[in-house]
């Protein structure tokens, strides 16, 4: 009998340190490399949303849903991640509605140009996005999908397998994290106050072929029938970033899309000038993404059309969001 | 008798150890006297005074940045890898520069195949054509090459 | 019985599942190799015998060397582990012929014993009267045997995924980019280490999965690092490739029995016919171990240690012959280690060949352990048994997170399978 306790105890003990490795193994995404751990400071939200936005970096670094509550009460939450993919967006969304029913939701068109062949894809970015979301049905499928030929389903199942060899690069991070999580977004939003204007832009490369891919396509149909489902109304949204180049034909494609499904769609590459971006100024990085000063202008003249266009409840004085606005305005200084 | 049996292993041996040195080819091509080819590292400065712009570009989260150089008929696109800065694609920006086989943007879909041949993959009206780990594209529209492209492709 | 079925049809289905040409070559062998030695007693005995023989030889051939596709330009892929049950077909043949043990009479056993999938891919070579006996006659199935057996694979996979993979990163970032001088030097000296780990982790694999079913099977290797001379390091590495060669080529030739010029001649032919079993480009290597042989005793000194560093400079410049597969480029690698003298240049370099520093730390620790390990097996099989379970699960348990956590799989690695597979 007591033997039997012991040999249980030595197996629990080693379950113990397996899991603790998988753990401390895992990139906790804390200071270095934050997009990580978008996906999963969600969780730990209120979720009382009126406006979702899924989609990639063009959203985290361009809409300050702070902003948006600030000028016009609007509360709002980006589920962004770097390059996520349409596949992706559309099981986020699915997760997002297993926890709120928005009444807007607001998805960055940009991601349809790749599909699952393009270099685009790959496994580092799958990872920012994937690897901390919680466990579900939507987690097995957006791995399933996500996968590129290299990958298995058991290194997300097993993070040891796919990060073992960083046993001589933890850092403090790793221990400080370890239980817990950093929270360096503002619902969302990552603040980027560096300055780096756009000089130059490389010449738009002809394409063989501008046409949506079929399967692409059929995702962003999945998103709208989602949405038709949950009695959302769903918003297209191009954000002002100049490159990678958004060639005429993709705008043809969206604006039809748009039309034949009674979605709105909005190109704020267009609106520039009317939002006031001064794109020597307002990016962060020649082009690709817009900084703090940039992201402002931006979300305050989206608020204002969401405001005047679409019934959403003003919200401003909420007590809650009125701390977070603190928060914000600490960190923006 | 014995010696002869050990000399003629010897000699077998020999002969059916000797094989060539393989050399894999690229694609590659020459602008103003200086070598670019696709996956080997690139000295900008030997082209400094033909620069028009240079831009680097940025990718989401990861460092690491493309550099981009424009010339006055083409672009070249430049990578990290292993630490060094390798000549990633290479862009022609019009019908005054030709690849080394002489082939240039305005010559038609004929002129292409006579040069490299039938052993292409068209995606999406996008002919490429792999050699070692060189990828020359053309685009054809109305059978016409309206794009020429080299890209490093190291899978 | 049952469980021995169960083990030939797995092995048939496994082995087929990676090609179906694999099992119609292996099929034909074993077939042909039945039959062929059940009519030993027919009249035709000699003509029915050397027919056998060499036909079953020629598919090894023309698979070794291309020779399919040369003639019928149709890309026939090499059937896995041939090289390794041809060898032991050719076995039975030559001892039923000999009359040292009678033709086997059942089909299956015969068939379980050449296609048993464990020793299919990498040996060892086994001699078929010696296999029969540990698969049927003397099994032992206990949970001691189960549980040596399981540690030894794991013991196994650490030697691959921990050492050799860890080498292999260096050794082919030195053999693909131009390095040349003392690099070379590291490399040969490396891959020593790397193949053994390999090729002995491998064989752990193949003798642990026997241990847990009950079976027996010879070592292959004998703490070869320990060899004063060549010739006392073919009696410890691959032991049983040595094994047959020595019985099957050496002494039919006539062994040592006629004077030193024939004797000689005789390990030259024989060292010849086992770099043609490595391929084509092994000849050389296959002809200076056969001339290391033959003289390598003159050079041995008083002291041991003296010895064993040499024979173990000696078996590592050989090796270039397997990290370039041309004998020629191997040949003027070595070569530059004389005229290049850069081993400052190597000492500066050392982390930038692939490995960092913790690495290094790594491959110090686990390959020191294995050469202990090596050198006590005796002692250490003994002792497993004896200590309680408790320490036995926690062994294993800290074998397996070892693997996990310093092994070298998974994205961002690329190991290949085990490199004596490929022979």
């Amino acid at each position: 009998m007591k033997k039997a306790i012991r040999i249980s105890l030595i197996l629990i003990i080693f379950i113990g340190c397996f899991i603790l490795l998988n753990m401390l193994l895992q990139p906790k995404y804390a200071t270095s490399l934050v997009e990580g751990s978008m996906i999963a400071q969600y969780y730990d939200e209120s979720k009382d949303h009126e406006v979702i936005f899924i989609g990639d970096c063009e959203l985290y670094a361009n809409f300050s849903p702070m902003v948006m509550y600030e000028s016009a009460g609007i509360k709002a939450y980006v589920r962004g991640s770097s390059q996520q993919m349409i596949w992706q967006s559309y099981y986020i969304l699915k997760e997002t509605l297993k926890y709120e029913k928005p009444k807007i939701v607001i998805f960055n068109i940009n991601s349809i140009r790749y599909d699952k062949q393009s270099e685009e894809v790959s496994e580092a970015y799958n990872r920012l996005t994937i690897d901390q979301m919680k466990w579900s049905q939507e987690k097995i499928d957006i791995i399933n999908d996500s996968m590129t030929e290299e990958e298995t389903f058991l290194s997300y199942v097993l993070p040891i397998l796919r990060y073992h060899s960083r046993y001589d690069k933890l850092t403090s991070e790793d221990f400080e994290y370890l239980f817990k999580k950093k929270h360096n977004t503002h619902n969302g939003f990552l603040i980027n106050k560096h300055i780096k204007g756009v000089n130059n832009l490389p010449t738009p490369k002809k394409l063989g072929n501008y046409e949506f891919n079929k399967e692409s396509l059929n995702y962003l149909e999945l998103i709208l029938k989602l949405c038709e489902e949950n009695d959302i109304k769903l918003i297209l949204v191009k954000a002002p970033s100049l490159y990678p180049h958004w060639y005429e034909e993709y705008e043809q494609q969206v604006i039809a899309f748009a039309e034949e499904n009674n979605v709105d769609y909005y190109n704020f590459i267009k609106y520039s000038e009317e939002i006031g971006i001064d794109y020597t100024t307002d990016t962060y990085d020649g082009g690709l993404h817009l900084n703090l000063s940039g992201a402002t202008k931006l979300s305050k003249f989206f608020a204002n059309i969401l405001k005047s266009n679409y019934d959403l409840i003003n919200y401003q004085g909420d007590p809650i969001y009125e701390e977070k606005l603190k928060i914000y305005k600490n960190a923006i200084k | 008798m014995k010696k002869k049996i050990v000399l003629s292993l010897l000699l077998i041996c020999l002969c059916s150890c000797s094989t060539k040195e393989e050399v894999v080819e690229t694609f590659e091509l020459s602008y103003q006297e200086i070598e670019i080819i696709p996956g080997k590292d690139f000295q900008s400065s030997a082209l400094k005074d033909e620069e028009l712009n240079f831009m680097e570009l940025s990718s989401c989260a990861f460092d690491g940045n493309d550099k981009v150089y424009t010339y006055e008929n083409m672009e070249i696109t430049v990578s990290p890898l292993d630490g060094k800065d390798i000549v990633y694609s290479v862009y022609f920006l019009n019908d005054r520069i030709t690849t080394k086989e002489g082939v240039k943007i305005t010559d038609d879909k004929e002129t292409m195949i006579e040069t490299y041949g039938e052993n292409y993959k068209n995606i999406n009206n996008k002919y490429s054509y792999l050699k070692g780990d060189v990828l020359l594209s053309f685009i054809i529209e109305n059978d016409v090459i309206i794009s020429i492209e080299y890209m490093y492709s190291n899978n | 019985m049952v469980i021995n079925f169960i083990l030939l049809i797995l092995s048939l289905l496994i082995y087929a599942s990676l090609g179906i040409t694999n099992l119609l070559f292996i099929l034909f062998s074993i077939l042909t190799s039945f039959f062929a030695a059940k009519l030993f007693k027919s009249k035709n005995k000699k003509f029915i015998f050397i027919i056998t023989i060499i036909l079953n030889s020629l598919v090894f051939f023309f698979f070794k060397f291309m020779i399919f596709k040369e003639i019928t330009s149709f890309n026939l892929i090499v059937p896995l582990g041939i090289s390794y049950y041809t060898l032991q077909i050719i076995s039975y043949l030559i001892d039923v012929y000999k009359n040292k043990y009678p033709a086997e009479k059942s089909l299956w056993k015969y068939m379980l014993s050449v296609a048993y999938l464990p020793h299919l891919f990498i040996g060892p070579i086994a001699k078929y009267d010696e296999i029969k006996d540990a698969i049927f006659n003397n099994r032992k199935t206990n949970w001691s045997n189960f549980y040596l057996g399981i540690t030894r694979v794991f013991w196994g996979l650490s030697k691959k995924l921990i050492i050799s993979g860890r080498i292999a990163i260096i050794t082919n970032n030195i053999t693909t980019n131009n390095y040349s001088g003392w690099y070379i030097l590291l490399a040969v000296f490396l891959y020593s280490i790397q193949l053994y780990a390999d090729f002995s982790g491998g064989i752990d694999v193949v003798l642990g999965l026997s241990k847990i079913l009950g079976i027996d099977l010879k070592e292959n290797f004998n703490s070869p690092f320990d060899s004063q001379s060549v010739k006392e390091f073919w009696r410890r590495w691959h032991i049983s490739l040595g094994r047959w060669l020595k019985e099957y080529i050496y002494i039919p030739l006539g062994g040592n029995k006629h004077g030193t010029f024939r004797k000689n001649i005789n390990l030259l032919i024989t060292f010849f016919i086992s770099g043609l079993w490595h391929g084509l480009s092994y000849l050389l290597w296959g002809i200076f171990h056969g001339i290391f042989v033959m003289f390598g005793e003159k050079l041995k000194t008083p002291f041991q240690i003296v010895n064993k560093i040499g024979t173990f400079i000696l078996i590592s410049l050989l090796w270039c012959f397997f990290l370039w597969s041309d004998p020629f480029i191997a040949l003027k690698m070595i070569g530059s280690i004389i005229t290049d003298f850069n081993l400052m240049n190597v000492i500066q370099n050392i982390f930038n060949l692939g490995l960092a520093l913790s690495d290094w730390i790594v491959l110090i620790i686990f390959t020191t352990t294995l050469f202990i390990i090596d050198k006590k097996q005796l002692l250490i099989k003994d002792k497993l048994l004896k200590i309680a379970i408790e320490f036995k699960l926690i062994i294993l348990g800290i074998m397996i997170l070892f693997i996990l956590l310093f092994g070298i799989y998974g994205i961002g690695f690329n190991v290949n399978e085990f490199i004596y597979s490929n022979f």
